[in-house]
Order: structure tokens, then sequence, then C-alpha cells
């Protein structure tokens, strides 16, 4: 790159930075800080799901599991048990981790059977999340969950939370950033891109197959505590295959192959959910057929938009 | 009594074996994972109510009619939803995604036409029931294990015997081969999704008077017929008719010895417990050979 | 007796009913360059296929460098130093050119997520050294396309020679080449000449699968014919060009019939 397009880009980067630290100040009202903040939950959420279907190429109709597993791992560890939450925190993403290395011996299940096999340990979870009340509280749902706290900083409205939310997406962004520009990610493209050519080049898909699984959960397990001290409520109906189905939908929206599309397309279905609230029982015929029309896109979601509308206009 | 609980499993799981052939049939012919299968049965159930309590017709004359339209329906979706967007050269996930949506807008329509509240069909049967020896078969188990019966035998042949059934599968097998051959590749896809509209229809129509009709039931019922479709081995014909019956039995018999909530999970569980050892299904065909 | 044999195999492979290699014999010395020939079907892809690890065989042994490899799943094969190219070409066509000879060499460096998030020295050295070797890969087998381009975006001939560059970077100790010289003309067949002639020089066993007799006659220091999944003859390119059985099993019994 030459000196002038990387100070180009540092410019652009730096003017992002400003606008996301100026936001919460920028937006009209509460209530539209309160989306953005569930927004990035659900970017941290949709970049481990990225990472696992996008790169690796598995595809996992069960992650709500590892979703909820981190929610309830937190919520109970501070509400029943006094934890710190700051601690609690971290064990919501570790006790997810090692609930994806469970699920190990199954990765080396093809595509198809791979994804059915995730769908029914989502709803076996999500079965035991919803059983053990004793654990849980069941399908009461568990209330009076603390705030996320760090020291004495305590982050217990929308305009503080959006600083954590901010934060955690900037940084599980770079880490992923950097995890695909690296060997590591070499090995996943080239296992999505052809496994028989990856294995023959001494790459053990099942090791790297495994990996990606357990970061991709212990991820979901962070959003999940996340979203456990935003909402400060859980329902096991939150952590449903439709839950699971919804973050796949975010990051095909948003560009399969792109971190930056699952932010974005994170963004966009909580905005889209919430706006089609307006329109009562139409709302969700509406987002199916929406769906619909965006999978025509191709695999560059939303990104594609721009090029799909040239060539319409090109050959009309 | 054994037989009892083992007749309503295997009633059931004839129901679960049409939706898995409707699942199968598709995954062979494009590797489609096809998610709005169980909202097409679930228009055949809801449509069954309308034919039978609101005009009217005989319920005997009512399945092959909702099997009419639920192929209709299903080339409908493919004209419509699938066939432009396999057009666009698009990765087969979105196809994927695109089944979803579709399963949205069903289900939802379905709530605008006839509601959210579940819906219980007339009573069609007597009180009698069919007595083979030791077997007591009553006829809303009957009719699943004649007419489910019926059709998969029917399809067999069709499969094995009919020239169009044949294409079928030459065009699943090996597609540039086929249409080298003279095969209609959009033709046989065609066929492909009305005969497994056809199928979830007949799914629809029998389950109706077992359990109540309601606009949910495709993704209830759907996902479980997918899991047994798994189980029995994606792609496969047999493959689908086994584990239809295999996960029908096995959830009556789960839910007489485990706790009601778990039950659904146990379908699951047996499901990985039966991947791990073969990964294709009990009929795919094996991964690494 | 002293065993100078690289590689060792004896396999029978089923499919079904159907076996595609039946009890098939292959012995080949160290620094050997070996032909495998044989008309369409006669196994020679499968054989390739279950040396490399892609198929299991039904049953036999596989016995590389004095280690039983049968069982073997094929990325351990190929960290033992087999590398393979495929008759349908199998490169990465998002990768770049360089990036996909580098995925040849990711056995022989070790840096993982941490060394990846941490962006630690090791991960840095790895991949001068992983990208220093992939260029030079590039250099030896000619191919001189910008490296940064998408692989598939390559010509077809361009992608033949960078599978050959990712097979060849982590110097392996026996390369099998599937069909190398397949849709080639003759100059971009010699040029394969030279490069088998240099692999060679450099230590490398070769199995060279190939329908072109032109180049296996020449580059081949001994021949295997196989013919209905069974071994038909095997012996030096003047015996094999000779052999009688070998040229029926080509030609058939048509000119037996006629004369």
């Amino acid at each position: 790159m030459v000196g002038g397009e990387r100070g180009r880009r540092r410019l652009r980067v730096l003017a992002l930075a400003v606008l996301l630290l100026a936001l919460p100040w920028l937006l009209p009202q509460r209530y539209f800080l309160r989306v953005v903040d569930l927004g990035l939950v659900y970017a941290v959420l949709a970049l481990g799901l990225q990472l696992l279907v996008g790169s690796a190429g598995q595809l996992s109709l069960g992650h709500a599991a590892f979703y909820g597993t981190g929610a309830y791992t937190s919520a109970i560890l501070t509400r029943k048990l006094g934890l710190p939450v700051e601690l609690s925190f971290v064990a919501g993403g570790v006790v997810a981790a090692l609930l994806g290395v469970t699920l190990v011996p199954i990765l080396r299940l093809r595509g198809n059977e791979l994804a059915v096999a995730t769908l029914g340990f989502g709803v076996i979870v999500h079965a035991i999340i919803l059983n053990e009340e004793w654990l849980t509280e069941g399908p009461f749902g568990m209330m009076r969950i603390p705030s996320f706290r760090l020291g004495p900083f305590v982050f217990d409205n929308e305009f503080r939370f959006y600083f954590l939310g901010l934060a955690m997406v900037v940084l599980t962004y770079l880490a992923f950033r950097r995890l695909t520009r690296s060997r590591f990610g070499r090995a996943l493209e080239a296992i999505r891109q052809s496994e028989e050519a990856a294995v023959t080049s001494g790459i053990n898909p099942v090791l790297y197959k495994s990996k990606v699984f357990v970061i991709a959960a212990f991820t979901a397990g962070l959003a999940g505590t996340l979203f456990a001290h935003l909402n400060r409520y859980l329902n096991p109906n939150d952590f449903t295959l439709a839950e699971s189905i919804n973050v796949l939908i975010m990051i095909v929206v948003g560009g399969l192959r792109s971190l930056e599309g699952a932010i974005v397309g994170a963004m966009i279905i909580v905005f889209a959910s919430e706006y089609l609230r307006a329109f009562k029982e139409y709302r969700l015929i509406l987002f199916g057929v929406m769906l619909v029309l965006l999978m025509a896109l191709g695999a560059d979601g939303l990104r594609g938009l721009p090029s799909a509308l040239a060539r319409r206009l090109h050959r009309g | 009594m054994i037989l009892d609980p083992l007749i309503g499993g295997i009633a059931m799981g004839c129901i679960y074996s049409l939706i898995a052939l409707g699942y199968n049939m598709l995954i062979r012919a494009m590797n489609l994972l096809h998610f709005a299968q169980g909202e097409v049965m679930m228009v055949g159930a809801l449509a069954g109510v309308t034919l039978v309590s609101g005009l009217r017709v005989p319920y005997l004359v009512a399945i092959p009619v909702i099997m009419v339209i639920c192929a209709a329906l299903s080339l409908a979706l493919d004209a419509l939803a699938y066939r432009p967007i396999r057009r666009r050269n698009v990765p087969v996930i979105n196809l994927i995604i695109a089944t979803l949506g579709v399963s949205i807008v069903l289900s939802n329509g379905a709530i605008l036409i006839w509601g959210a509240e579940p819906i219980r069909y007339p009573t069609i049967y007597g009180s009698g029931a069919l007595l083979l020896g030791p077997v007591r078969i009553p006829p809303q188990f009957l009719a699943p294990l004649l007419v489910g019966g019926g059709l998969m035998v029917a399809l067999q042949f069709f499969f094995t015997k009919s020239l169009v059934g044949i294409a079928m599968r030459a065009a699943a097998q090996d597609r540039d081969t086929a249409r080298l051959m003279g095969i209609d590749i959009d033709r046989t896809i065609q066929y492909t999704f009305a005969i497994s509209g056809a199928m979830g229809g007949a799914a629809g129509a029998l389950l109706g008077p077992i359990i109540f009709a309601s606009f949910n039931m495709g993704e209830i019922i759907g996902i479980k017929a997918f899991v047994a479709a798994t189980l029995g081995g994606l792609g496969s014909m047999p493959g689908a008719m086994v584990g239809g019956i295999v996960f029908g039995v096995i959830e009556t018999f789960a839910a007489l010895f485990i706790s009601s909530g778990y039950k659904d999970a146990l379908g699951y569980g047996v499901m990985i417990a039966i991947l791990l050892v073969a990964p294709s299904g009990l009929f795919g065909r094996r991964a690494r050979a | 007796m002293a065993d100078a044999s690289l590689l060792r195999a004896h396999v029978t492979k089923r499919f079904g009913g159907l076996a595609a290699l039946d009890a098939v014999s292959l012995i080949i010395g160290a620094g050997e360059v070996r032909g495998l020939i044989g008309p369409n079907g006669a196994g020679k892809t499968t054989l390739v296929n279950v040396l490399s690890g892609v198929l299991r065989p039904t049953t036999g042994s596989i016995r590389f460098g004095g280690e039983e490899i049968a069982a073997s799943p094929p990325y351990r094969i190929a960290r033992l130093g087999i590398r393979r190219t495929f008759q349908t070409l199998r490169i990465f066509p998002e990768l770049s050119a360089l990036e996909n000879v580098a995925v040849g060499y990711h056995a022989h460096t070790a840096a993982e997520t941490w060394d990846a998030l941490l962006a630690t020295r090791r991960a840095a050295r790895e991949e001068r050294e992983t990208l220093e070797h992939a260029r030079e890969a590039l250099a030896f087998v000619g191919l001189h396309a910008d490296p940064d381009l998408p692989a598939g975006a390559l010509a077809y001939g361009q992608q033949r020679l960078l599978e050959l560059a990712r097979a060849v970077v982590a110097t392996p100790r026996l390369l099998l080449l599937d069909e190398p010289a397949a849709g080639m003309n003759p100059a971009e067949c010699d040029h394969l000449l030279g490069l088998i002639r240099r692999l060679q020089q450099q230590g490398i066993t070769l199995l060279v699968i190939e329908h072109r007799m032109d180049l296996i006659m020449e580059a081949c220091d001994r021949i295997t014919v196989l013919n209905y999944g069974r071994n038909l003859a095997e012996g030096t390119p003047t015996e094999i060009q000779t052999n009688a059985a070998v040229v029926e099993a080509y030609l058939g019994t048509y000119e037996r019939a006629g004369a």
C-alpha cells in the first residue's frame, strides 16, 4: 500500500471510531440505544457463528445452546451463588466452550448430518434449561440478574452498556481478524474450499473444525453473559431453534464470508425485528418474504446489493 | 400391554416417514434441506379441516384432494421462491435459509387464514377398532398404517418401475449425464417437489385426526421428521421409511418411561448416538469409503 | 534382506461387490520415477487414492519407509511425506496462488491460535519462512503469474502447475502425480518432463499416472501396468513397450480377430 492510501485508511478508521464513540449522544431517543445495545450483543454472537459457518464452512443449527449456556451460567453464578460479575462473565464463556468440546465427536459428520446433529443438540440443551427448574427457574425465567460491573463501574443503563458492548464487539472483531489472517485462518479456508486437497496437504480437518467450534462456542457464551446482564431476565424461550436460525440469518444477510458482514447483519436484523413490530401479524410474513428476497443476493448478502442492482439496470 | 403403544408408535412413524420421504427426495435431488416441508404438511392438515368440517367432504375423499393441494403448493414454492434463487448460482446455505423464510411465511399465513388456535378435527371415526388377534388397532392409527404404508409401497414402485421415477433417480445421481441422455432436469426437479409435497399433504391429512391441527405443527412435527430422516440416512428412500418408523416407536415408548419434558429430546439424543456410530445414518452411504 | 524400497503396497479395494483393486502389488525404490499406466478404469486413480489415504484399503498393507500406513488418515500420510496432485484439479479457488502453495507447507509449521491472537514472533517468523518457500516453489515449477491473484482466475495450465507447486513445496519423499500432463501442449509437456527430472535429482521419488506414452517412456525408470484392477506387467519402458499383453490390454482383441 502506498503511503497516501494507508493514510486515507487510517483517516477512515479514525472517523468511524469517533462516530461510534459519539453515537449515544447522536441518537434521538434512549429507546434506539437499547436496540443498539441488543444489536451489539448479537454482533458478538454473530461473529462467532460467522467464523464457524463462513470461514470454516460448518453449518451449525444449535448455536443458541452455547448462547443460552453462557447466559444461564453467568446468571446462576451471580444471582444464586453471589459470585462477582467480572468472574462469572468469563465463566459463561468457558462453560459454553466446555460444552462445545463435548460436541467434538460429531464434527466428523458430513455437512447435512452435522447440521441436523447440531440442531438436535440445541433442542437437548434447551430441554435441560427448561426442565431443570432447580437450576434455571425453568419456564418462569430467571429474574433480578445483576448488571455487569467492572470494579467500581456499574453498567446498569443503556448508555453505559453501550460502551461495554462496543468494546466487546471491537475486541472480538480484532481477535477474529487476526485469526483469519493467520496460518490458522488459511487452514480453515483450505478446509472449506477443498477439504480433500487440504487433508492431502497435511491439514488435520477434525482438529481445526474442533478448534473453531470451541472458539465459536466460547464467543457465544460471552454474548450470552452480555445478554444476561443487559436484559437482567432470562427465559428459556429465548434460546430455542428459532434463535439459532435468527443468528444464522444475520450472518447470511450481512455476507457469509466477512466478519464485518456479521456485525452489520446483526444490526440489520435486530433493527428490522423492532421496526416490523409495528406491523403486528404481518410482521413475520414480511420478514419471511424479505428473507427469501435477500437470499437471491448471493454469498455477499446485502453487500452484493449494489452490484446486483447494477447488473439489473444494465440488462433491462 | 406393549402392543397398543407399539401400534401407535408405528402409525405415527408412518406419518413421520411420509414427511421424511419428502425431505430425503429433495436432499437426494438437489442437496436441499427443505425446512418448509413441515409447513407444507401443516397446510395439508389445516386444509383438511376446511374440507372436512367446512365443506363436508368425506374424509377418505379429502385425503387425495389434500395431496394434490400440497403438491401444487410445493410446486408453487419452487416456481416463486426456489428456482429464481437457484438460477442466481448462490451458495446452498442461501437456499436453505430461503426455505426458512418460506416456512415463516407459511406458518404466519396460516395464522391469518385459520387463526392461532389449534383446531380439532371433527369426529371421523366411530369408536370401533380393528381387532387382529391380540392386536387392537384404533381407526386413527389404522389410516396412517394403511395409507402411509400404501403410499410408501407405491413410491417404491414408482422409483423403480416407472420411467419418470427412474429419470428422477438418474438426475439425482449424475445431473450432467442425465441431461445428456435427454432428461429434462427442471422437470424432474418439479416432479420431486410435487411428490414431496403430496407426501407431506398426506401426512398432514393423516395427522389431523390424531392431534390438533395448528399453525405451528410444521415446526414441531417437521423437525422430528427431519431428525427421523437423518437417523435413517439423508437422501435415502428406505432410510426415510425406516427412520420414520423407528423414531415414532422410540418416541412413543419414551413418553411412557420418561418425564414429558425430555421426551422430545430423547429422539434427538438417539439420532446423535446413531450418527456417531453410523455417520451417514442407518441407510446412508458412508462418507469415507 | 535389506529393504531399499520406499514403498511396499499390497492392497485390495472393494466398492460393494466390485473389486477396483484386486491384490495389487506396488514396490517402489527410493529415488525411482515409476510410471503407472493402464486402460481407463484399470484402478490407477483408486490406487493413488488408497496410497494417499483418501480411501482406506479393504484388505492389505502399505509400508512407507518401513511404517505401516494403510489405516492412517490422509493428513497423517501427507505429514509423513507423501504428497499428490489430482486428476481433476483441487486447488483453493478463492485463495491467492501464493497462499495455495503456502497450504502445502502447513505441516512444517506449528503456530496455532494463541500465536495468531497474540501475534507472536514465532508466528511472524513461520509465516515469512512459509511464504519464502512458497515463492521458491512457484519459481521452481515456472509459474510466473501474479502470485496474489486468486487461484480461480488462473488459466487451466497454470492451475496445474500451481497444484504441483503446492505438492512439492514441503519437499515430499514420495510424490504421486495423477495425469499431470492432461490437456497440456507439447511445449508444456516438455516443461513437465524437465520438472520431473529435476525433482528426481533432488531425491524425490515419483509415481506418475499418465496416458501420454511419450512422457511416460521418457520420464520413467520403471513402469507398472494395471488392468481391471490387477497387476498386468511391470518393467522398464522398453520391456513394457514390447509386452504383448500390455499392447493387447490397450488395443483389445480387435487386432487378433482381424489377423
